[in-house]
């Protein structure tokens, strides 16, 4: 980043907490010894929301332990928020009771819906990217935002069909949703990627539209070439591609915090360590992120 | 991009969401309802150059299908192994016709498989030709939720020894919610015991009506046939009978003299497992 160039303006409520993994039962028990021992190489975790919405057990017990040692971010992927149903307010009760419990930094989902008529198609489907959608799901998120008294983020989804009524490019769509609802955004970098190869839009020209002060977190992942399309599936190491969407987005943002996901095929968590370095790599040669900083982000 | 013409939102996602569902997938629901060009799909989804809009959320059809279907696997992971991968996936696709996943959790996708299993004239075939499946989805089940079961304290011998002799018949046992009985009718309890990847399940031969009980302590979930006194009196226990009730059952079934010591000796079996949570 040019020294001379003022810092963009960040979201106050998600400061820089460094480089984070998600949270994966597989990597339990090596987490909680290499945590004790002071030995992780990430920053903080993220959750999957629903896998801790449960009464009792190991998981939240694992979840409450890992806390303690390092901050949680809870990712939703049943917010459900461009459904034409009803919000779920028994989730939203069970959502509001799990962040009282574990204190999250922040709460994020997907702009995206996954169900219609009380149906769940445990998907993240692309919504009409339309004015009046930018008007439905904003009035949602501004009911969740009151609801678990705090801002959200919003995460852009890959996808692999388009609306034929679209009217608006993806970038715009999520920028407008993002400033209706006064939520933030949580600029997945991968699905950048594989939207606009998907949908043949330039991915560059996506990440310079996204309103910096909005940005809570970046996410990186791998992905499968599937034919002629490329598909979201998490069960590879972040392609050389992404990595340099990636410096991009972090030379235009400054420093994000930042995720790795890796859902299927998961390797073991020096595996995901070394991909956390290789991006705090980047952020410290892009934007000068250092770990002094990152826990000064993090204390205030 | 735009036209006037936009459907609204919810038919659009209605449309989607019926043919991402579709057993047969997109194509082919797109045929049966006399489009097999899709014309009527090209009004919602946009196809391009490089595919057709009905091979894009085909996409999402294939995707629907194989993650629960996963998860149901994981979830029923000896009955998949004692049917075979073939039948449970035709399990599943029937599955999810009567039952589509309704619950923002993955997790709750299978609740219902027993009952389906069990009574739904769909799953008939399934019945007959293994007649012990309903019972072993059960008892799958019953362990999926104990695994994650809220954990109040659980009652030590401790707490028992606190408890003045004067009120022991009027002791009321509160079992832990992971603490479940099942009732079978075939011995599918064994499939779940002494389980090795050399050795897949042999499902039973003959009927056999057996009680299990299954609860977790600590993180293990773990489970254990009883005797027939044992599962009507921790049933009884379940439904609120006092312990000086359960000793007058007891007494009815092995005379006064050796009631006593039975019932006591149940009891502190059941707090020594960590069946019982402290009230």
């Amino acid at each position: 980043m040019d020294s001379k160039a003022k810092p963009p303006l960040r979201p106050p409520e998600a400061p820089f907490l460094g480089v984070g993994v998600g949270l994966r039962p597989v990597h339990y028990a090596d987490v909680l010894a290499r945590a004790a021992q002071g030995t992780l190489g990430v920053d903080w975790f993220e959750v999957i929301s629903e896998n801790f919405l449960v009464p009792g057990g190991r998981p939240p017990r694992v979840l409450g332990a890992v806390r303690s040692h390092l901050p949680v971010v809870l990712h939703g992927v049943s917010l459900d928020i461009g459904s034409t149903d009803p919000l779920n307010e028994s989730y939203l009760d069970a959502l509001a009771a799990l962040a009282r419990r574990v204190e999250p930094a922040w709460i994020s989902d997907h702009l995206c819906w996954t169900g219609v008529d009380g149906a769940n198609l445990h998907d993240l489907l692309p919504l009409p990217l339309r004015g009046e959608t930018v008007r439905h799901v904003a009035a949602r998120v501004r009911r969740v935002q009151e609801r678990l008294g705090r801002r959200i983020a919003l995460e852009n989804v890959s996808s692999y069909f388009a609306w034929t009524h679209d009217a608006m490019p993806e970038w715009e769509f999520l920028a407008a949703v993002a400033e209706e609802a006064d939520c933030g955004i949580l600029l997945d970098v991968n699905n950048v990627y594989v939207s606009a190869h998907n949908h043949g839009f330039d991915a560059i020209r996506y990440i310079d539209a996204i309103p910096p002060e909005r940005v809570f977190q970046l996410h990186l992942a791998g992905h499968s070439e599937s034919g002629s399309l490329l598909i979201d599936t998490h069960d590879h190491p972040v392609r050389d591609e992404v990595w340099a969407l990636f410096a991009h987005a972090v030379r235009r943002l400054g420093p994000v915090s930042t995720l790795i996901e890796w859902d299927d095929e998961i390797p073991p968590l020096e595996r995901l360590e070394e991909e956390a370095s290789r991006a705090r790599a980047i952020l410290e040669a892009t934007c000068g992120a250092s770990n002094g900083e990152r826990q000064r982000a993090a204390a205030g | 991009m735009a036209s006037a013409s936009a459907p609204r939102l919810a038919d659009a996602q209605r449309a989607v969401a019926r043919l991402v569902r579709a057993p047969e997938g997109v194509r082919t629901a797109l045929a049966e309802a006399g489009d097999p060009e899709g014309a009527s799909l090209a009004e919602l989804v946009r196809g391009d150059e490089r595919l057709s809009g009905a091979m894009r959320l085909e996409v999402y059809a294939n995707a629907y299908f194989h993650r629960i279907r996963e998860a149901l696997e994981d979830e029923y992971a000896v009955l998949t192994e004692a049917i075979g991968p073939a039948a449970m996936n035709d399990l599943v696709a029937a599955y999810l016709l009567v039952h589509p996943p309704c619950d923002p959790s993955l997790r709750w996708a299978g609740a219902r498989l027993p009952e389906f299993l069990t009574s739904h004239p769909v799953a008939e075939p399934f019945r007959c030709r293994w007649p012990w499946a309903p019972d072993l989805a059960r008892l799958e089940w019953a362990r999926s939720l104990a695994f994650d079961a809220a954990d109040p304290p659980v009652l030590a011998r401790g707490d028992l020894a606190s408890i003045p002799p004067e009120t022991w018949s009027d002791l009321a046992l509160e079992l832990q919610p992971a603490t479940q009985l099942v009732d079978l009718e075939w011995p599918v309890h064994r499939l779940l015991e002494g389980r090795s990847a050399s050795s897949p399940p042999a499902p039973p031969s003959d009927a056999e009506r057996t009680a299990v009980c299954v609860w977790r302590r600590d993180e293990a979930v773990l489970q254990r046939a009883l005797e027939p006194l044992e599962a009507e009196l921790l049933a009884r226990a379940q439904q609120g009978e006092r312990f000086g009730e359960l000793c007058e059952r007891a007494a009815q079934a092995l005379g006064e003299e050796a009631a006593a010591a039975s019932a006591g000796a149940l009891l502190a079996r059941w707090v020594d497992d960590g069946l019982l949570a402290r009230r």
